[in-house]
């Protein structure tokens, strides 16, 4: 801990920022500091009885209760950029009214709210958390986090338990628990950074790169890139590209819903057989690259490690996301069920090491298999898979017209990010592709989401069919 | 048995008691992340390996804690 001296000549407690938050201020870095890359958008809504003057009552107690949404940031000599919580989150909560506009006027201005900022962010409130009375009888909030003080999961935690307030007010429902302390959490992540379980992990991932043989790239678009990598560099052996990511941001989303009887379909199967959601959901995914890669057994891509298992984690709000490549080698005699296990456990054992850094896992990764170039990567997509997080509704009839949206920032780190998340609604699964449109790979990816539900489902529905089986399928 | 259902109370808040029989997943609402790092904390405090194939296989609170104490007995 460091004391540092704020634009306003006060003084405050500072500590430097966590790997977590260390890997997302490089990714800002890394792409022109654009502020738009830092900004999570996302609004609840829903139809019918509507208390504005509650909702207000509600988000300020939330926002209260959460310490992160205080966090704020300050350069530093010694560690670049340090963090520090602000005593008033000075956040005023007002309201907004789109009611007369059409849908997609006011989807147009929460998307230019989502991409507002500024890279000078220093020692300045950073989120915002808007009443909204939007057109098709929609009512509810809307926020913007910024993603050193909040990932996904913080800011789903954050609208829940807003929503929980709301409802107790409304309803005399229990009270919500209270949170957790970010200061605490954050501690016992800097703790990590000087500790004997970081050394094992360390050695761990030396250990595997240096051991393990080299993955290949699996490509999600039919013009494969590394047929065009080995072509140019006349290497027909080749197993890797050079994916300049720093390069063109700008992107979109393409947005698959699945129904609510086909996702219970998947979560019923989980039930029965002690299935993990998200490895269902990674082995269609890396089925569909196999199928794009002529039945490549060997499949490697990034996901998202959400890192939240205790309550302090889960409720401290800020940000724990580490990204680590999963490598998984199926081969075609394998069960559904049993590639599934075999996707689990190297989610488990990834999982059992991941505290370790990204940026330093990516180093070593490199020193290990004597990677030369910083381009190089066996990874072509990243994945993340957001569980369903109850949202209390004052009513049945009321949550069956909720929705959560997320605005997309127009700019991404990666060249595809699919998030699969469930509707607040019905539960259902929504696919969404964030895609770097200088790539442009609209027609690719439909194709891909094709591929991966179909292999999904036909595995869910014939769990001991052979992943051959299920690959002659979608075959392209 | 308590400290193992005390520890998992650190990691998430169910509606109902958890007991013995509790499912891990369904009653307990432990995900898969969850059951790592609960796994992972407690084979520390036993002295055992944390990647216990009975830990892998165990569906309910007592299996949990009838593979610690089986791990533990065995050295």
């Amino acid at each position: 801990m460091i004391e540092i001296r704020l634009p306003d000549g006060s003084t405050a407690q500072a500590w430097p920022l966590t790997q977590a938050q260390r890997f997302m201020y490089f990714v800002f870095n890394g792409y022109g500091k654009n502020p738009a890359v830092l900004n999570i958008g996302t609004g609840c809504y829903w139809q019918g009885t509507f208390d504005a003057a509650t909702l207000k009552e509600a988000l300020e107690e939330a926002i209260a209760r959460c310490d992160s949404i205080r966090l704020r940031f300050m350069p530093d000599k010694q560690f670049g950029l340090v963090q520090y919580l602000a005593e008033d989150p000075q956040i005023t909560v007002e309201e907004y009214d789109h009611s007369g506009m059409t849908e997609e006027e006011s989807f147009a201005i929460l998307k230019e709210w989502t991409k507002e900022g500024s890279a000078d962010f220093f020692g300045k409130p950073l989120n915002l958390v808007r009443i909204m009375r939007l057109p098709g009888g929609y009512n509810g909030f809307y926020c913007k986090f910024h993603h050193l003080a909040f990932d996904g999961y913080a800011a789903k935690m954050f609208m829940a338990d807003a929503m929980a307030i709301y409802v107790s007010k409304r309803t005399g429902a229990p009270y919500p628990k209270p949170m957790k302390p970010y200061l605490e959490a954050m501690a016992q992540e800097l703790a990590y950074l000087d500790s004997d379980r970081r050394k094992e992990d360390r050695a761990y991932w030396m250990q595997r790169f240096s051991t393990d043989s080299e993955p290949i790239f699996n490509d999600y678009l039919l013009d494969n890139r590394l047929v065009k990598a080995r072509e140019e560099s006349g290497d027909p052996d080749r197993r890797y590209i050079l994916l300049f990511e720093g390069e063109h941001p700008e992107s979109r989303t393409l947005h698959y819903d699945v129904s609510a009887e086909d996702t219970e379909k998947v979560l019923r199967l989980c039930r029965e057989k002690g299935l993990s959601v998200p490895c269902v959901l990674m082995l269609g995914l890396r089925t569909a690259l196999s199928a794009f890669n002529n039945d490549q057994e060997d499949v490697s891509f990034k996901f998202m490690i959400n890192r939240r298992g205790t309550l302090l984690e889960k409720k401290s709000g800020g940000n724990r996301w580490h990204f680590y490549s999963l490598r998984t080698i199926i081969p075609g005699d394998a069960s559904f069920t049993d590639a599934v296990k075999a996707v689990e456990a190297e989610q488990d054992e990834t999982f059992r090491h991941c505290a370790f850094d990204t940026l330093e896992m990516y180093h070593i990764k490199h020193m290990a298999m004597h990677i030369e170039h910083l381009e190089q990567t066996y990874d072509s997509l990243t994945f993340s898979y957001h569980a369903p997080q109850p949202v209390p509704f004052e009513s049945e009839e009321i949550a069956k017209t909720a929705k959560g949206i997320w605005y997309n920032n127009d700019y991404s780190a990666q060249n595809l990010y699919l998030t699969v998340k469930h509707r607040l609604n019905d539960n259902g699964f929504e696919f969404i592709f964030e895609y770097r449109t200088s790539e442009n790979p609209l027609e690719d990816l439909k194709i891909f989401y094709d591929k991966m539900i179909t292999a999904i489902m036909t595995g869910v529905e014939n769990p001991d069919m052979t992943m051959a089986e299920i690959l002659e399928k979608i075959k392209l | 048995m308590e400290h193992i259902i005390e520890t998992i109370l650190n990691y998430v808040e169910p509606d109902g008691e958890i007991t013995g029989d509790s499912l891990l997943k369904q009653d307990c609402g432990l995900t898969s992340f969850d059951t790592v790092s609960l796994y992972g904390e407690l084979a520390r405090e036993y002295g055992v390996p944390e990647n216990l194939p009975a830990l892998r296989r165990a569906r309910t609170v007592r299996d949990v804690y009838e593979a610690l104490e089986a791990a533990k007995a065995n050295g």
